[in-house]
């Protein structure tokens, strides 16, 4: 059940990155649907199982785009074994704490993410990063909610 | 070992196994969801901007009909241009047969977009593609039904350019981030104004002369290396292209 849920957010998530994510846009931010994604995953399957999510994720991400999906991968699967090992600190899934929790988490996989393939303009991408996370934050909320009422209460 | 396996496909102008299912899988789901997200965008602008998109509908429709009176006129002489060349025994000019396409994926930090033709339709690595208003990019690497697209933003995007003065002045232009590119040029005697259009100088087996590129809006003389620095700014904002077309 765990496997089937992480495989149908993560193959959401980048079929909605493949099709929408530019189009939904703000103020030249587009949503980063699968890093969206890992936050919440990883906070339901632990740190190994955060980082794997994480690692997927990442080569869905690089797939679709085309790109080299080393870097990708790494940055993902930092980001989701963080997210799991900040994430069993959260005793409760309030909105305000799982917003502020993947909007960090997402600065931090695109700051790694900027290290490890240096964009041409870094300081339009930092800017752009803010954007971003904050984006995420708000429809990374629904993702929360469903994982709280499916997988969070299967016993490990 | 993922990257040596993506880097030498790439090298072939082909995608390699994992992008391409990983592509394939997302496809299912992801066009219809683009298709859906594309309507509702059309929609809304389509109420917040009735006006503009009304008389914008006008305008075309008068420059279809200009177009129309020339098009068979242009289409003689392009016909008389290849017999003179294969007298010549030049090789025919590339860029004359055209495929619409689809763009079903745009990464603006990777600066690639995802068309829907491939080498089905005829489509090979180099070749151009461009909107109605210039140049977006050449094809990078073909799948059947898919092609990836380096962009003009791409920092590495090069192509023959030429600032269309009195005098052209030709030199190449390459990618620098999302809103520019930098035009190098050799020749620092003749003046540049700003606002002059920028075009593809032709000097390729693909690329064919002439496209539109963007305007020169700075221009930087480095006296001591003997090189002038032209920013262009592109016809095309890439984040609206929907619908584009590949030259053959």
């Amino acid at each position: 059940m765990r496997f089937w849920i992480a495989l149908a957010v993560l193959w959401g998530g980048a079929a909605l990155q493949q099709g929408a994510s530019e189009r939904l846009a703000v103020l030249g931010c587009a949503p980063d649907f699968l890093l969206a994604a890992v936050a919440p995953l990883a906070l339901s399957y632990g740190r190994s199982g955060g980082a794997v999510v994480g690692f997927f994720a990442g080569l869905l991400h690089g797939g679709l785009a085309g790109a080299n999906m080393a870097q990708y991968s790494a940055s993902r699967a930092i980001v989701g074994f963080i997210a799991a090992w900040t994430g069993s600190s959260i005793e409760k899934l309030e909105p305000m704490t799982c917003l502020i929790h993947v909007v960090c988490l997402t600065v931090l996989g695109r700051v790694l993410f900027m290290f490890m393939a240096p964009p041409a303009q870094i300081g339009s991408y930092l800017l752009a990063t803010i954007g971003v996370a904050v984006y995420n934050g708000v429809i990374a909320l629904p993702i929360y909610a469903l994982l709280r009422k499916t997988v969070r209460k299967d016993p490990l | 070992m993922l990257g040596r396996v993506q880097t030498n496909a790439r090298n072939a102008g082909q995608v390699d196994a994992v992008t391409s299912n990983i592509q394939t899988a997302s496809d299912l789901i992801g066009r219809p969801v683009g298709a859906v997200s594309q309507g509702i965008n059309d929609f809304t602008q389509g109420i917040f901007r009735a006006g503009g998109l009304r008389a914008e509908n006008e305008r075309l429709r008068a420059q279809e009909q200009a177009w129309s009176l020339y098009e068979a006129r242009i289409r003689d002489m392009e016909s008389e241009i290849e017999q003179l060349r294969a007298l010549m025994g030049l090789p025919p000019i590339p860029g004359r047969e055209a495929v619409t396409a689809v763009a079903i994926g745009y990464y603006p930090h990777e600066h690639r977009m995802t068309l829907g033709v491939g080498s089905d339709q005829g489509i090979r690595p180099d070749q151009p593609v461009l909107t109605a208003a210039g140049l977006i990019g050449v094809v990078h690497s073909v799948e059947a039904q898919r092609c990836q697209v380096r962009l003009i933003s791409s920092p590495q995007f090069q192509v023959g350019a030429a600032v269309m003065g009195e005098v052209p002045l030709e030199g190449i232009a390459k990618g620098e981030g999302r809103d520019v590119l930098i035009l190098q040029l050799l020749d620092l005697s003749q003046p540049i104004e700003l606002d002059q259009p920028v075009v593809t100088s032709g000097y390729s087996e693909r690329i064919p002369r002439g496209l539109p590129i963007g305007k020169a809006v700075q221009v930087e003389d480095d006296e001591q290396f003997g090189i002038r620095r032209v920013r262009v700014f592109p016809h095309v904002r890439l984040s609206n292209v929907r619908s584009v077309v590949v030259l053959k």
